[in-house]
């Protein structure tokens, strides 16, 4: 143990209630965060059957709706979000509330910081820390979709003028409350469920692994990765099993927890890019990616991948794996995980069937080499280990 | 249905250069004028300078410097961090030193936002959970400089009205701290008597928040964390006392854990502990490091997620290895052997003969904690307290 020059902050600023039926039990919270008139984001009211039911809880509160906006972006514009300002203004809101997946919730996060911090020009808070807290502004957020990984972290991604996206980390992006109710998530669309629960089970072993990673964060990854192993196929075989999707919300949720401290890694880095290059959704791209990122990763968290394999097996499998092959177990298991599910399910497993073209490839790199999630990648990742990863998808 | 709600935003900073980041912290809070408040030991030992440096580094200043907090917290003390704030006209409190301070800033920071300007106003509210006054916000920013308690970054804080013979337990969001910043040199060196006493209470904390936690995923991997800390670096704090990395780690770990221990909302060993606390003037660290082995024992084989815990005390390979059904056991072995060699090797009390308890007292004591206790657990009644008791003799 060294801890010398050693540094590290912790902080989880929302706070949570999970569990069926909570979002009811949660109107005296609601009550107490001195909302008055709301200003209501969510996707498509006709197919969200949860929009009305976070209605009626926020109306038994006695918060009014002033204002509701009604669009769903896959990584919200600066021209939406000016638009929203607008909207919030003219129509006196006093606090936030977002029911939907997680573009939902990354839009209306980005929209409080922006808000909070009186910001001008929404050019300003490209970075860490940059939009400071001027007026409070109470976030809600209801998220309706497993995975989720982002909803309760100080991060958000907003798409600028010219296309580029870009992240914004402040604990201005945080919401206060996050109301995770598996009755409320919708659970009919399997490919976004399946993407959803694998993109945090690849978000809570970047983690893990991160060079920023600590104890409490390590022990928050384990605890998600069982819930996954516990879960995912149930969901897949019973999508209204609320239990197992309560599970798979637990899940993203520690993994939004811990990635304020621990950040992540190279596959969330190049996932990101893919998105942004190629229009599909983020967790699709990480599905694709990850394997590839572990293996690339292995020489250096071959330890790491080795604990984390009783995880993902269980007891007798990882008892009988000799601890010389645990690790590439590991990969081998997340792989073939991975794999199945995206195959059953239709989803994109090489980089060509994600609609990303030879020509774009420098664009992808390119971005991929401007994420923060570079740093704490437990390997220095270079531009040409990245465009290997990539050709190795291709 | 595993449902659960968590709530604990309190920033924890950790490590080398924590202190440094307190001015930064300050200003994020929009606090310009801290009422720096202390104890007369970590004064003497220049803890105190130490903040001061990190404040002016950044010329950042404070509205008062108050170092009279009573070695042992009082109601005094909150009235008197309450009459300086209001009187410097403060918009923070940086609270610096031991449990007394911790105490004793928790409540005052309460009854500010409560606007109670006299402790005595608290009398007969001994159980309060408010979640209203948000309107007015008081950031704290607590810097240990003694072993931690584990109350530090949780939304309890208590007292003893010693006066009136009342003991005050608050639970409320409104006794939290804003950040709690660990650094190393707001250290001392520990004898390895208190790091052993310490390191077994937060492993107690830590079992216990485990246990209580099951359905609570945050809560869990606070506790877990405390477990696997304590477990793997306890020993070699008390064998390396001067080794300020294993004694921060420690501390951090006691910090984790009472975030788990101190969340759970009802709970009839923290009754015991802190009336035994109160008898002894032992820490309630310190209690449960005595009482929390005979504990565990009555629990086994009651109480199926015991089986669990071995997991942080073990590790992954020999939970995987040891059958199913012994898991509870083979969870009490180990952290028999484990309290053993640590009790050997610092020798520490492991009796509540040895604390000067008389057993002649037990039926007093259980019928206070009962009095006081909320739970409604049948389980938990004044012949279980009373056996807990007798065992831990």
């Amino acid at each position: 143990m060294n801890y010398k020059g050693f540094y590290y902050e912790f902080q989880n600023p929302a706070r949570v209630a999970a569990g069926v039926n909570c979002l009811s039990d949660s109107v005296s919270v609601l009550s107490g965060l001195g909302l008055h008139n709301a200003f209501f984001v969510c996707d498509d009211v006709e197919k969200n059957s949860a929009v009305d039911e976070v209605r009626k809880a926020i109306k038994s509160a006695k918060v009014k709706v002033g204002a509701m906006y009604v669009k769903e972006e896959k990584i919200v514009t600066l021209s939406t979000l000016r638009e929203m300002r607008d909207v919030y203004r003219v129509n006196n809101c006093d606090c936030i509330v977002a029911c939907g997946d997680y573009k939902i919730v990354n839009t209306a996060k980005i929209l409080r910081m922006l808000l909070a911090g009186q910001v001008v020009r929404f050019e300003d808070v490209k970075g860490i820390n940059v939009a400071k807290k001027k007026v409070n502004i109470p976030l809600v957020v209801v998220p309706t979709c497993v995975g989720m990984s982002k909803a309760v972290t100080t991060s958000a991604l907003v798409k600028d003028d010219e296309g580029s996206v870009f992240e914004c980390v402040s604990p201005l992006c945080a919401p206060d409350y996050c109301i995770i109710d598996p009755a409320l998530t919708s659970v009919f669309d399997a490919p976004t469920t399946i993407a959803g629960a694998l993109e945090s089970f690849a978000m809570n072993i970047e983690e893990f692994v991160s060079k920023q990673a600590i104890t409490l964060t390590k022990c928050m990854n384990l605890i998600a990765i069982r819930e996954i192993r516990d879960n995912v196929f149930k969901v897949v075989n019973d999508p209204m099993d609320v239990h197992a999707v309560l599970g798979l919300q637990k899940a993203g949720l520690l993994a939004g927890a811990c990635y304020s401290s621990a950040s992540a890694g190279v596959a969330h880095a190049i996932a990101s890019a893919l998105a942004a290059v190629t229009g599909e959704d983020y967790y699709i791209c990480m599905g694709v990616v990850f394997s590839a990122c572990m293996k690339y990763n292995l020489d250096v968290v071959e330890k790491d991948y080795a604990q984390a394999l009783y995880y993902i097996v269980g007891d007798d499998r990882y008892a009988s794996t000799p601890a010389e092959d645990r690790a590439r177990t590991l990969i081998e298991t997340s792989q073939k995980m991975i794999r199945e599910l995206f195959d059953e399910n239709g989803l994109p497993t090489s980089l060509s069937r994600l609609g990303l073209k030879e020509e774009d490839l420098d664009k992808a790199v390119e971005e991929t080499m401007k994420s923060y999630a570079l740093v704490t990648n437990p390997k220095n990742v270079t531009k040409e280990d990245v465009y290997a990863i990539l050709r190795s998808l291709m | 249905m595993s449902t659960f709600s968590f709530s604990n935003d309190v920033k924890i900073l950790f490590g080398d250069h924590a202190l440094d980041n307190l001015p930064y912290e300050l200003k994020e809070h929009d606090c310009s004028r801290p009422l720096f408040v202390c104890d007369e030991r970590s004064y003497r030992l220049g803890f105190a300078k130490e903040v001061k440096r990190a404040l002016d580094n950044d010329m950042i200043g404070y509205a008062f410097f108050y170092r009279k907090i009573s070695e042992k917290a009082s109601p005094k003390d909150c009235d008197a961090i309450v009459d300086l704030y209001q009187t410097y006209d403060c918009d923070g409190i940086i609270a610096l030193g031991g449990e007394n301070v911790v105490q004793s800033a928790k409540i005052a920071k309460l009854m500010l936002i409560q606007g109670v300007g006299d402790f005595v106003y608290f009398k007969h509210k001994s159980e309060m959970d408010a979640d209203k006054g948000l309107y007015r916000e008081v950031p704290l920013f607590i810097l240990p400089s003694d072993i931690p308690s584990g109350i530090e970054a949780s939304d309890r804080a208590m007292i003893f009205d010693e006066k009136n013979n009342v003991f005050y337990n608050f639970n409320s969001v409104l006794t939290r701290a804003s950040a709690v910043f660990l650094d190393v040199r707001l250290t001392d060196i520990m004898p390895a008597k208190a790091m052993a006493t310490a390191g077994l209470g937060a492993l107690a904390m830590g079992v216990k928040g485990f246990v209580e936690n099951s359905g609570n995923p945050i809560a869990l991997a606070y506790a877990t964390s405390a477990i696997h800390t304590i477990m793997g670096e306890l020993l070699p704090a008390m064998r390396h006392n001067s080794n300020s990395d294993y004694r921060i780690s420690i501390y951090s770990s006691i910090i984790n854990a009472g975030i788990a221990y101190y969340g759970i909302k009802e709970s009839l060993l923290r009754d015991i502990v802190n009336e035994l606390s109160l008898r002894t003037e032992l820490s309630a660290l310190n209690v449960l490091s005595i009482i929390f082995p005979y504990y565990y024992k009555t629990k086994v084989n009651k109480d199926r997620v015991f089986k669990s815990v071995l997991m942080p005390i073990a590790g992954e390979e020999q939970y995987a290895l040891t059958n199913a059904k012994s898991r509870e056991v083979v969870a009490l072995d180990k952290l028999k052997e484990f309290w053993q060699k640590v009790v050997l090797l610092a020798d520490i009390p492991s009796t509540l003969h040895e604390t000067g308890i008389e057993q002649s007292d037990f039926v007093k004591i259980a019928d206070a904690v009962i009095t006081r206790y909320r739970g409604t657990d049948p389980h938990n009644n004044f012949t279980t307290i009373v056996h807990l008791l007798e065992e831990a003799f």
